[in-house]
């Protein structure tokens, strides 16, 4: 039996959703004086389980607001949940969102040790990796520019290549491949398929059924916060498609008011 | 990992291993302030500079009113006592907005957040250290001389730095919750410097200094001078209170932050 490397038992993810959320002390101030708090409680994971294993590349789907992008944040340790029991083993990198862990005034060869710093590796380690990084990349001579001059391609490059260089355990991809062409898309793809060879796990989320089928085996599909479905590609993304042509459902899972 | 909010130990240990993170963040903090300003690294002198200079000047005009001599001690002191108040006032500003003004890091990606307001302290460290040095010149030159009470020094700083990183982790947090609390700190940094014995000693208000000294930053103000400028042991009962002010502050502090933490993204 392979390790388990995220498992999820049973997540919930609350948001209190306040309508005029009080943001400074002089609102928190008057609001002492009103009976009740203007929030409603938005559940954007309502108990949610799965186990991911050693090897597996898997796809979660879904639609606008359904919960993917709160999945990934829970296994980055971005959000802590709400309830339910969360378990991650080993090194998580995250490529979530353009940009992101990127200093805009930093050079791309400052931001490639900022980023690796980020994910509690040392500035001697990310130097030595630095070579191989700037190979993958292919952003030239811009590496010694401020990254606020990338193109978001150039963004996702740098992104991409820090985060599988430094061998994580799990790497985490959030939609964001598809701003590179294809070229480097293809480049990803076999890099992807190496990281599984190597027993390591990815978890990807797109809406690009063709890169999902391509690359994941496994697939979750999430609606509404609910995982609706956990298995192989083909089945679910049939069942997703089905699902996307429903008629009379809103596309973005607002909560009712109450 | 669980939902459970880390223990202080734990939560330690983290910031102990992403100290190059650290390192870097407060780097890039100095260099940030000054990479595109004319006067580069003279900004980091102008302010603490400019404090003195206040201080001095009301000391002289006080002086010369009430018809008494212009003692190079006196001046001594102020001097001494501006710098760790502008470390003070500087590292608080750049704290409180430290999470907020780092909205990426927060919403994106995981590391220990107690870096950003620690980084801020550090950065406002780095800079008053080069103003210090010319402080130190001139009591070298000023032969306030040297005495045994001088090792007091070192303690008295780091109770400082710990005192202000607890008000740090404490006030970043605060301001990520609520954004005007920016603008009280402004203001409570604005008129703090007039109750705190920075251009006065806590002595000269008779029975009210017990009041000045309350305020741990005072009391450890005035040690300094205590030690330094007038060659005397310091109050062993007021530095106690603002020592256990500062430690367990900080203790207080950090648990607080690593409570909030878990909500930090989604209410920033």
């Amino acid at each position: 039996m392979r390790a388990t490397r995220i498992c999820f038992q049973n997540v919930v993810q609350c948001f209190r959703v306040i309508r005029e959320r009080p943001d400074t002390l002089r609102e928190a101030f008057a609001h002492l004086f009103r009976s009740r708090m203007d929030y409603y409680n938005f559940e954007a994971l309502q108990g949610v389980s799965f186990a991911i294993h050693d090897g597996e590349v898997v796809g979660i789907i879904g639609r606008n607001g359904s919960g993917k992008s709160t999945i990934l944040k829970i296994i980055a340790g971005v959000y802590r949940p709400t309830s339910g029991i969360v378990q991650i083993s080993g090194k998580v990198a995250a490529l979530i969102e353009l940009g992101a862990g990127f200093h805009p005034d930093l050079t791309g060869r400052e931001n490639i040790v900022l980023n690796g710093l980020l994910l509690g590796l040392s500035r001697r380690k990310m130097q030595a990796l630095e070579k191989q990084i700037l190979h993958f990349a292919e952003v030239g001579e811009f590496i010694d520019s401020p990254i606020k001059q990338y193109s978001s391609g150039m963004f996702m490059r740098l992104g991409f290549a820090i985060a599988t260089e430094v061998d994580p355990d799990i790497l985490l991809i959030d939609e964001i491949l598809a701003v590179g062409d294809a070229a480097f898309q293809q480049k990803c793809s076999a890099r992807i398929d190496d990281f599984r060879q190597r027993g390591k796990t990815i978890v990807f989320v797109s809406h690009d059924m063709g890169a999902i089928r391509q690359l994941c085996r496994r697939v979750l599909l999430v609606h509404n916060g609910v995982l609706l479905g956990d298995g192989p590609a083909d089945q679910i993304v049939a069942r997703y498609e089905e699902l996307l042509h429903k008629p009379g459902d809103t596309v973005i899972s607002a909560p009712a008011i109450p | 990992m669980s939902d459970a909010t880390p223990t202080l130990a734990e939560s330690l240990k983290e910031v102990v291993h992403y100290r190059d993170l650290l390192y870097m963040l407060t780097w890039r903090d100095i260099k940030a302030r000054y990479k595109q300003s004319m006067m580069g690294f003279f900004w980091a002198l102008l302010m603490p500079l400019l404090i003195v200079g206040a201080g001095v000047l009301v000391r002289i005009v006080f002086l010369m009113s009430s018809g008494n001599h212009i003692n190079f001690l006196d001046l001594a002191s102020i001097a001494l006592k501006s710098l760790p108040w502008a470390f003070f006032v500087s590292a608080i500003k750049f704290a409180t907005n430290s999470l907020v003004g780092n909205v990426n890091l927060v919403t994106k990606i995981y590391f220990p957040r107690e870096v950003l307001p620690l980084a801020a302290v550090l950065a406002s460290l780095f800079d008053t250290a080069i103003a210090s040095s010319l402080i130190i010149i001139l009591l070298v030159f000023g032969k306030v001389g040297v005495t045994i009470h001088l090792l007091w020094a070192p303690v008295i700083l780091g109770l400082i730095i710990l005192f202000t990183a607890a008000l740090a982790l404490f006030l970043s947090c605060a301001n990520l919750f609520f954004r005007d609390v920016k603008y009280l700190v402004d203001i409570l940094l604005t008129f703090g410097i007039f109750f705190t014995p920075v251009f006065y000693e806590a002595r000269t208000m008779g029975k009210w200094a017990p009041l000045l000294l309350l305020n741990p930053l005072g009391s450890l103000l005035e040690a300094l001078n205590t030690t330094i400028i007038r060659h005397q042991g310091p109050s062993l009962p007021w530095l106690a209170y603002a020592a256990s002010c500062a430690i367990l502050g900080l203790f207080a502090a950090w648990r607080i932050f690593d409570r909030a933490e878990a909500s930090f993204a989604e209410s920033i």
